[in-house]
């Protein structure tokens, strides 16, 4: 009788590349192009601040800033109210992401210190973009942002995102009613998951760190739902052609998205910057900020926070 | 029940040192040498032929034509030999490889040894691999150019050798990149599953005080 070695090796290779959590939640499904003739929603904005190329060589950290503005009905101005920072390690493929609340006091360039919600209506994402890399001590390439209508646009267009909801929430402002525990949620109660601070006591800070943990389980979805390189295709061309790029073209993305796919959703930190009260609601780093920022910096992962 | 096979190294060593002793005895006068026998390695084959056509176009245009959808064909063909068919028939590690990667894929091979089928048992016979049509997605930019090529291969190859058949099966994505006018892997995703024939059961010796 013959005995047979099964010998199964699984090789997910890759030029690989560098982006992060909202790496997955942009770069793959939000590639970017305006595209004359299409007529559709925009679901977001992706930029590129510079013109660094990221490469599959890349050895250095990548860092992203993914923006939620409050532009919607009635609302104008488009202040940046989800800022979160993610770093990305292309070698160990680890990713961290720094949430930064919307009344977060910091030095805009050209501005003065303000909320850093304002840096988006001053500047733009390119300035929001500055004002955090300038406090936290990076360089961002990359910044990807979007609106009410976009990111409920973007959900749907999933087929909801699969979140795990931390605790019991229920706010009628922001349509908040969930239980606690894994769900999908669609456009509508993603965009309510990520807006509901009344529930909680930190208000903003606890918001914050919800909005990250929808990202996160967004990777995890693109993850397991675009696994062979067609799928990915065609979601890289959907979003391409819901999504205004400016300055990045289609192969980076696709660089990105490789990236995404190898960052486990399980091992990425969500941190919320450390903050202390200030004056009116503008909350002031505290002492702890920059050492967090200082082991953030070096490689986007954090050892020793 | 089990042969003993010399290994492939040494077999070679036999034979060069076969053609080294015969050309050194070549200036004999005998010429009537009697004929040579070599051994001639097991050929191992495949070909890919092209599948469907699937394009995601960024924008609203955008095609892959049919003469780059057989380039891309014939490079799942160029690689399938240097990293398969090649290092199987003749236990020889695969060349040329670089030139059918990307520099940035070519760096990444190097340290994924699966990329090729090497290290195997030798063939004792001639093998041909099934190999599904290989269904092709472009992916095409707002201006309607081609990005990049997915070549999706699902190959199955039962290989014999002395102890049994050896049955490869590689499935997954390469994606393509034209570099210079030539298409190249720029990034993969493949599962090899190899079931391997038994070694042959070791000979022991039992000593009796």
């Amino acid at each position: 009788m013959t005995r047979r070695r099964r010998i199964v090796t699984g090789i997910v290779a890759t030029p690989l590349v560098a982006f992060g959590v909202v790496v997955a939640l942009v770069a793959a499904w939000l590639a970017g192009f305006s595209v004359p003739g299409v007529s559709a929603a925009t679901w977001m904005t992706v930029t590129k601040n510079g013109t660094a190329t990221y490469s599959p060589q890349h050895a250095e950290p990548v860092f992203f800033l993914v923006i939620g503005n409050d532009e919607r009905a009635g609302v104008s101005g488009a202040r940046g109210d989800a800022l979160h920072l993610v770093g990305v390690n292309p070698v160990t493929n680890q990713a961290t992401i720094l949430n930064f609340p919307r009344d977060t006091a910091l030095p805009i360039p050209g501005h003065g210190t303000d909320k850093v919600n304002a840096a988006n209506v001053y500047g733009g994402p390119r300035l929001t973009a500055d004002t955090i890399g300038q406090a936290v001590g990076v360089n961002i390439p990359y910044t990807v942002e979007t609106n009410f209508d976009g990111f409920i646009s973007l959900i749907d267009e999933m087929g909801g995102v699969d979140v795990d909801v931390p605790t019991r929430m229920v706010d009628k402002d922001s349509g908040s009613d969930f239980e606690p525990g894994p769900q999908r949620l669609s456009g509508e109660r993603a965009l309510a998951f990520s807006r509901d601070r009344k529930t909680f006591p930190t208000g903003d800070i606890a918001r914050s760190t919800n909005q990250a943990i929808l990202m996160i389980g967004a990777l995890g979805q693109i993850q397991r739902e675009t696994t062979t390189a067609a799928s990915q295709f065609r979601a890289i061309a959907i979003a391409a052609r819901h999504t205004h790029i400016d300055g990045i073209g289609l192969r980076e993305l696709y660089d990105l998205y490789q990236l995404a796919m190898r960052i486990d959703p399980a091992q990425v930190r969500n941190v919320t910057v450390p903050l202390a009260s200030g004056s009116g609601s503008n909350l002031r780093l505290t002492a702890a900020a920059e050492p967090l920022f200082a082991d953030f910096r070096d490689d986007a992962v954090l050892q020793a926070n | 029940m089990s042969r003993f096979r010399i290994p492939r190294f040494a077999g070679a060593l036999v034979l060069a040192s076969t053609l080294v002793l015969g050309a050194c005895s070549g200036g004999g006068g005998n010429d009537d040498a009697s004929p040579t026998t070599t051994t001639r390695p097991a050929e191992v084959t495949g070909t890919a032929t092209l599948g469907p056509i699937t394009v995601e176009r960024a924008g609203t245009a955008g095609d892959l034509n049919a003469s780059d959808a057989q380039a891309v064909v014939d490079a799942v063909n160029a690689y399938l030999s240097a990293a398969v068919f090649t290092p199987i028939a003749t236990g020889a590690a695969p060349t040329g490889l670089d030139s059918l990667f990307t520099p940035a894929a070519a760096a990444a091979v190097a340290n994924t040894p699966d990329i090729a089928d090497t290290g195997l048992p030798e063939p004792s016979g001639d093998a041909t691999a099934t190999i599904e049509p290989v269904p092709l997605t472009a992916l095409t930019n707002a201006d309607g150019q081609v990005v990049l090529v997915t070549a999706t291969l699902v190959l199955h190859l039962e290989v014999p050798t002395d102890d049994g058949p050896m049955i490869i099966d590689r499935r997954g994505d390469l994606v393509y990149e034209s570099v210079e006018g030539q298409w190249r892997v720029a990034s993969y995703n493949l599962a090899v599953e190899r079931q391997l024939p038994d070694p042959p059961a070791p000979t022991t010796t039992e000593v009796k005080k």
